[in-house]
């Protein structure tokens, strides 16, 4: 092998090696920037309250109470056979249903929807009940609802949640 | 003291052109004449072969850039103050309907002219090699444009505009990969309150950070973008040749 080819060979690489390591330096940079920058953007706090709330302990409530959260557009019942949280939305068109305590019914005051106590439809447009939320215990005791958990509704009567068995 | 011919002559360096070389030469060195192509041929100066609709479009442009900056002397982007604002530019401040209609109407025409210079371009087959790479220049501009109607819509922070951009922003949940609703969102974790659309609104919801975040865009950030590709815009132009090629 004549000298001049390691010289020539040899410098070419390093200068490849070199070329590719600022490119992917410069690369790599541009992304860190990039993401910082995206980082930056992304909101960090949301003003929407949180879908799943503490609404007092358990004891808070009286057998045979309906208690609205303002706010939170929920509903809290209780009655002997344990507590029931319902969405105060309307199912027909998303008003905002209140408790009648003469009739023992929630009705809409938009179009005439009814819900009787357990919040099945029962007179008016709405097409179904209104959404029963989640209810659990929390590690203090408190009753807590999630709204992103809305659970079905059985053919009989109504599951009520029970702190005791929970 | 220098004496005042002393100083004219430094400002205005050569002087008035005396010759057709010199009038070349004025053009060639000045940063304000040199985008724009030395010579013409008479027979690309037809006002049938462009109907002039890409310079429309600009002094629209021009028009808003204008009549823009003297708006956002009186205007807040806060929700306390936006919709108050318009109401004192339309009512008390002098001249202020005036130029938030000519803001508007310019905005429009340069939607309307836009898409009618974009027609004329394809129809004459302009976007064709050598300059297909003006094309996609110019498809980036529309798209800037598009982005000035939809931020410049929020900001009066009335019903329509309130409500329009509502309905706009939600439709960015159904994008893939990044809004909530769309093919693979939820499979990636994104939630109505943390996907694309709260992205640009900053918040879960549209509120004052969309406002601000629609303004900043709107003022500072899409015209900035707007100047560098209408600068690379203007430039491709003339040296893509054809409607300023050589004579």
């Amino acid at each position: 092998m004549p000298p001049n080819t390691v010289l020539t060979s040899e410098p070419k690489d390093r200068r490849k090696f070199l070329l590719q390591l600022s490119w992917g330096g410069l690369a790599f940079s541009a992304a860190v920037f990039m993401t910082t920058i995206l980082r930056f953007v992304w909101p960090s706090v949301s003003s929407r309250p949180p879908r799943s709330f503490q609404v007092g302990f358990p004891d808070d409530y009286r057998v045979g109470q309906v208690a609205y959260h303002p706010g939170r557009e929920v509903f809290i019942l209780r009655d002997e056979r344990g507590f029931l949280s319902l969405s105060a939305r309307c199912t027909h068109l998303g008003c905002l249903v209140v408790w009648n305590r003469d009739h023992k019914m929630f009705l809409c005051p938009c179009h005439g929807g009814k819900f009787d106590a357990a919040g099945r439809n029962v007179e008016g447009p709405p097409p179904r009940p209104l959404d029963l939320f989640d209810l659990r215990i929390d590690k203090n005791g408190f009753l807590v609802v999630d709204q992103d958990i809305i659970i079905k509704r059985p053919k009989g009567p109504v599951p009520r949640f029970q702190p005791e068995k929970a | 003291m220098q004496s005042p011919p002393e100083f004219k002559r430094r400002v205005f360096r050569t002087g008035l052109p005396r010759t057709p070389e010199e009038e070349l030469q004025v053009v060639r060195r000045s940063v304000f004449f040199h985008l724009h192509p030395m010579r013409l041929s008479a027979d690309r100066m037809r006002i049938r072969f462009t109907w002039c609709l890409g310079g429309l479009t600009f002094l629209l442009f021009l028009a808003t850039v204008f009549t823009g900056a003297l708006l956002m002397i009186y205007y807040r982007p806060t929700l306390e103050n936006a919709y108050g604002d318009i109401l004192d530019l339309r009512y008390t401040v002098f001249l202020g309907g005036f130029l938030r209609n000519v803001h508007r109407w310019a905005g429009h025409g340069i939607v309307i002219t836009l898409v009618l210079h974009m027609l004329r371009v394809f129809y004459t087959g302009s976007y064709k090699p050598p300059r297909e790479f003006n094309w996609i220049v110019g498809v980036c501009l529309f798209l800037i444009v598009l982005g000035f109607a939809f931020t410049g819509y929020l900001l009066p922070w009335d019903q329509i505009s309130y409500w329009g951009t509502r309905v706009g922003t939600n439709l960015l949940h159904s994008v893939p990969f990044l809004g909530s609703d769309g093919p693979f969102g939820r499979e990636l974790g994104l939630t109505p309150g943390r996907d694309l659309t709260s992205l640009i609104l900053g918040d879960s919801d549209l509120g004052p950070r969309a406002l601000i975040r629609f303004y900043t865009l709107h003022v500072f950030i899409l015209p900035l973008l707007s100047l560098i590709f209408l600068m690379v815009h203007f430039w491709r132009v003339r040296k893509d040749g054809k409607l300023a090629s050589r004579l």
